[in-house]
């Protein structure tokens, strides 16, 4: 028997890989201070996996995040194209991307920039899905006072004839739910404006959610942003919501 | 000759999502030991299940969802690493028997009779440790010691044969005690030069010798 493969009987041995037999038989092989060595492996190993377990568990942002970007995919199983079919596909891309960035620079949408803002364009499906509480004021604001966001959420319709801005009139609140940030520090209030999903994204200054809404912000995923007390907010989505920053009080002061 | 691949389309997204929750815990630690990145391991956690879900009609029913899984999130890992520059280390001139020549090594024997407390103490270190290891090794020791993955199961979602897995497992397995040892005989974990002075009772039976063995 070469080293290697003595290695390798040990390995066997030690997961549990040997049938009763075949480890009797290994075991028989072995020294006393083998034996001894072995036992100690099998105690050394299973501390082992416990340390590297370390009770790690996937995160419900990451999950939620997951679920959204499969609900969002087509849903049909990708199929074998013929070459011509790829080749055609591929001098589409080139005519569009061409069309985009060279024939007119100045038409460049948002699609084409890197997104911060995981789920920027969800869909009022998913707004409804993904809400945590009953579309109310009332449901609302108790769920931001829980998650530690201490600023007030005016009424709509109190906010509508308040708002200097021209807010929509078809405008109506969906629900709340976390926003997709890592350190589970910024919460979303989920709308519905003219028929579109619009996000009103909060969270406390300083944070790992507000340094996220400014990058979404220098990366023109921010329709508006704005400092509220101890908070900074913003307004998301591919549908103008004027008025939206001013349903949360404390005066705003805008961010330049 | 290709096998023919059984259609599995008729899995409905809540299906194929409850199968995926009931391992998502598993399936993202795996991740992240692997590729040692949150963010990263974020992302490669979402294309993951997006590839399996994209690809499930390439699952045969009736086999391992688990290990079908595994193999689709370890190509993801090896990308990543690779896009980040952490590629897999070479072997380094490992030699075959690494794992049984570790026993003469001093101070091994006190790593093997407290482990608890020397992984304690060892800390990042063994983080350190895991992060040294090639993928491959990597991926081998995380599938078998912490998932419980057997080697032919190893096998298929690392699509290499049985006697390679067990070959990152014995190497990895060295190189990573080996690490552990250095770093404890560095701190004074573990004892780095032989005893002086000889043990306890060696010493009183040395006595008992001199006195020509009149103490009791």
């Amino acid at each position: 028997m070469t080293d290697n493969e003595r290695d390798n009987m040990w390995m066997a041995c030690l997961d549990g890989e040997l049938s009763s037999a075949e480890a009797s038989a290994f075991e028989a092989s072995l020294t006393p201070g083998e034996r001894d060595r072995l036992a100690a492996e099998m105690r050394f190993e299973s501390a082992l996996a416990e340390a590297l377990h370390g009770d790690i568990k996937c995160p419900d942002a990451v999950w939620r995040r997951a679920r959204l970007i499969v609900r969002h995919a087509d849903g049909a199983p990708r199929k074998r194209r013929r070459a011509w079919t790829a080749f055609f596909a591929a001098a589409a891309a080139i005519t569009v991307l061409f069309s985009a960035y060279v024939v007119s620079p100045t038409h460049r949408t948002r699609e084409h920039t890197p997104r911060v803002l995981a789920t920027l364009y969800a869909s009022l499906d998913d707004f409804a899905e993904k809400s945590e509480v009953p579309a109310t004021t009332e449901a609302v604001q108790a769920y931001l006072r829980e998650n530690g966001i201490n600023l007030r959420l005016d009424n709509l319709d109190t906010a509508r004839k308040q708002s200097g801005e021209g807010m929509h009139h078809d405008m109506s609140l969906v629900g709340a739910c976390e926003g997709e940030c890592p350190d589970h520090t910024m919460q979303a209030l989920l709308f519905r404006c003219c028929g579109r999903p619009v996000r009103l994204l909060v969270a406390p200054l300083g944070s790992g959610g507000a340094h996220m809404l400014q990058a979404a912000n220098e990366n023109n995923e921010v329709q508006r942003m704005a400092i509220i007390g101890k908070y900074v907010a913003a307004v998301v989505g591919d549908h103008p919501a004027p008025g939206l920053l001013g349903l949360l009080k404390e005066p705003p002061r805008p961010v330049v | 000759m290709d096998q023919p691949v059984a259609e599995n389309t008729a899995i409905t997204m809540d299906e194929f999502m409850a199968k995926i929750e009931k391992h998502r815990n598993e399936f993202y630690r795996y991740i992240l030991r692997t590729v040692w990145d949150t963010g990263v391991t974020d992302d490669v956690f979402a294309s993951a299940v997006l590839a399996a879900w994209e690809n499930r009609h390439k699952f045969t029913p009736g086999t391992n969802f688990r290990a079908w899984v595994y193999r689709i999130i370890t190509n993801k890992c090896f990308v990543a690493n690779r896009e980040t520059g952490r590629t897999p280390q070479p072997l380094e001139n490992t030699p075959e028997s690494a794992f049984l020549t570790l026993g003469g090594e001093r101070g091994y024997q006190d790593i093997l009779k407290h482990p608890e407390s020397v992984l304690e103490q060892c800390g990042d270190e063994l983080n350190m440790a895991i992060k040294k290891l090639s993928t491959a090794q990597r991926s081998c020791i995380m599938l078998r010691s912490v998932e419980k993955l057997s080697y032919k199961e190893i096998a298929e979602v690392l699509d290499i044969p049985v006697g390679t897995v067990m070959t990152h497992l014995s190497r990895g397995r060295a190189r990573l005690r080996k690490d552990l040892l250095n770093y404890a005989r560095e701190r004074g974990v573990v004892r780095d030069r032989p005893r002086l002075i000889p043990k306890k009772r060696n010493l009183a039976g040395s006595l008992r010798e001199a006195d020509g063995g009149t103490q009791s």
